[in-house]
């Protein structure tokens, strides 16, 4: 199991390098724009930053990923590396749109960063549960989606109340199916 | 304990407004009310000196991506007059710079409604409201 680990890591490190590099102009773009169309307080963009470090971030973040996807010194660096990718796209969003194609992306990095996903060899840790975490992970990504339903929200809950219990899950479905 | 953890703080927006976005968790608000086909959303357009119309690209208000040139168009239509000066002005300079877009000598932000069935399949154009005008200056 300690195998298929290493392999996320290396298949979802190299999908992050190269979706970053993609977006790295559309990245420098948004650095462009004027300050007041700046949406602070998306994910951990809270303000707005000069384009300058905002691309030597992007940058960096890169470069680590690099580094994230070859397992060299990855304790040190697989931390740094999620909150690298974390502030480039939540910062990227803070311009009225968020992108949700890059969520699951953000967390399955954040997830590989504290697993032992770069383990030369099998130390008897549980990699098993770490696999399954990142599987988890995409379930409840998209489950997250089923009970956003405003129609049915009630107005008393509307501020983030308790109304999951009163959303019975099949008939989110069959709503969501409609769609 | 780290994995129930990362669980319990992706399930957070289970338990949140979902009209509240965030990222990278977040609620999909997108997917929480019924889509009507009616479409109101603002915009820009190129006029060619006949005064026909044309589309223009997202990159010439500054972003490659449609739904964020949405969100900028959205913002200064919305926000303060010079705002939406600036994006009108901003855009002009640069369809002046674009040769695939050297017949146009204005360009309009408009806020229009349109159906989106007959505007995809049967080409029918619903109402344009004009917010702001100005020149392609070359």
């Amino acid at each position: 199991m300690r195998e298929r680990l290493v392999a996320l890591r290396i298949l979802i490190g190299t999908y992050a390098l190269v979706y970053t590099l993609a977006r790295f102009p559309e990245i420098v773009a948004v650095t462009r724009l004027p300050e007041s169309q700046f949406h602070p307080r998306v994910g951990i963009a809270f303000f707005w930053v000069d384009p300058f470090f905002v691309i030597a971030i992007a940058g960096t973040t890169c470069v680590l990923l690099v580094m994230f996807i070859l397992g060299w010194r990855y304790r040190d660096i697989s931390g740094l590396t999620a909150l690298g990718l974390t502030f480039t796209f939540s910062y990227r969003s803070a311009w009225g749109q968020i992108f949700h194609t890059e969520n699951l992306l953000v967390l399955h990095i954040f997830a590989l960063a504290a697993a032992p996903a770069a383990d030369r060899e099998d130390t008897g840790k549980d990699y098993a549960s770490w696999v399954k975490l990142l599987a988890a992970l995409t379930v409840l990504t998209y489950v997250g989606v089923l009970p956003a339903d405003v129609d049915r929200v009630p107005a008393s809950a509307a501020g983030g109340g308790a109304f999951l219990p009163l959303l019975p899950v099949e008939k989110l479905l069959q709503r969501k199916l409609r769609l | 304990v780290k994995k129930l953890l990362a669980l319990a703080v992706v399930a957070l927006p289970l338990i949140r407004d979902p009209r509240v976005d965030d990222f990278p968790l977040s609620t999909y608000p997108m997917f929480a009310e019924p889509r009507p086909t009616t479409l109101a959303m603002d915009y820009a357009l190129g006029v060619t000196a006949s005064g026909a119309r044309r589309m223009l690209s997202p990159q010439l208000a500054g972003t490659g991506e449609v739904l964020q040139a949405y969100a900028l168009f959205d913002d200064a239509v919305r926000g303060p007059r010079e705002g939406l000066q600036r994006l009108c002005t901003e855009s002009a300079a640069r369809v002046a710079a674009d040769d695939d877009y050297r017949d146009v000598v204005a360009i309009r932000i408009v806020t229009g409604r349109h159906d989106a069935v007959d505007y995809l399949v049967r080409g029918t154009i619903g109402t344009e409201v004009e917010r702001i005008r100005c020149q392609v200056l070359r």
